[in-house]
């Protein structure tokens, strides 16, 4: 089975058996955990390959507890806290929401979110905790994709 | 094989090109030499065909086309998606003087003379930093905003 390992420094791939265990699999060193992809806690120590079978992709974080995600849109902040599996896409999805800024249908589409003050989009899979490093916290923006003209 | 193809295979061989193919953002339906056709996915759903022409890659941006596979040929003009950034960079007008290339920072055709746009879109300047995979994601979010032309079965629905 095919396994994405994501942690502070990026991600890899590995091949696994299902009942691997997870810990062996990602090769963790230290006082660190394993996220599944876009969950709020952290799998048990023992878990397997197994428990990511039902998954569209078997992608897990590699990191430490839950990272504070602040986004900035037209000068307002919001904050919610993500496990740091959790997907670009997903705190897009949070941030034009109605628990984020409550954008109107029609204009979501039209916005993408970046590392504050970069110009360049995330992709939408990458792990917040990739982006916060070893950090407790990230600041992002929400900001309409660019439109290129002249 | 040639540096521009060796460049491409190993990009298309990446952890980040297999991660958005196994998520389903995109598969690459054939490949000759630094010729690419792909199957892109929106988040809405919009699916499209482009063939990426990837010569020179990757000191030179690739330049692309809309694509049917059905046909192996360009997608026709009244398929292109359309509706917010969608319609600039799939632009008619100015796409078909020169061979269907998308009207955005990655494709070499439309910079030539738009040097300007190094300053107006830092976050989307070519260079050898630059892979397919990053023409790819900017493409589907270009995509994301498309809103015609309405798909088949939903236009059914709405005449009835």
């Amino acid at each position: 089975m095919r396994v994405y390992v994501h942690d502070s420094e990026g991600k890899r791939v590995v091949e696994a058996d299902e009942d691997a265990s997870l810990i062996e699999v990602v090769g963790i060193v230290g006082d660190v955990q394993v996220w599944a992809e876009d969950a709020d806690e952290p799998l048990a120590a023992d878990a397997t390959v197994a428990v990511l079978a039902d998954r569209d992709v078997a992608a897990v974080h590699v990191g430490n507890g839950p990272i504070t995600v602040t986004v900035t849109y037209n000068g307002q902040t919001k904050s919610e806290s993500f496990g740091p599996g959790t997907k670009i896409d997903k705190v897009l999805d949070w941030a034009v929401g109605a628990r984020g800024f409550n954008i109107p249908d029609g204009d979501r589409d039209d916005l993408v979110l970046r590392a504050k003050g970069s110009p360049e989009d995330l992709d939408p899979d990458t792990h917040i905790g990739t982006l916060a490093k070893k950090g407790e916290t990230l600041a992002l923006d929400l900001v309409p994709g660019e439109r290129f003209a002249g | 094989m040639e540096p521009d193809e060796m460049a491409l295979v190993e990009d298309l061989d990446s952890v980040r090109f297999q991660s958005g193919a196994d998520r389903g953002y995109w598969r690459m339906v054939a490949r000759v030499g630094t010729l690419v056709t792909f199957h892109l996915t929106a988040r809405t759903g919009r699916q499209v065909g482009l063939r990426l022409d990837c010569a020179g890659y990757p000191g030179i941006a690739p330049t692309g086309q809309l694509w049917e596979f059905e046909d192996d040929a360009p997608l026709p003009v009244e398929d292109w998606p359309t509706g917010g950034r969608a319609s600039q960079v799939f632009n008619p007008s100015w796409s078909q003087q020169f061979g269907g290339a998308f009207y955005y920072p990655y494709d070499r055709r439309a910079l030539e003379g738009h040097d300007v746009w190094a300053n107006d879109h830092a976050g989307h300047v070519w260079g050898i930093d630059k892979t397919v995979v990053d023409a790819l994601c900017l493409l589907r979010e270009i995509l994301r905003t498309a809103t015609g032309p309405v798909p088949q079965d939903l236009a059914a629905e709405v005449a009835s």
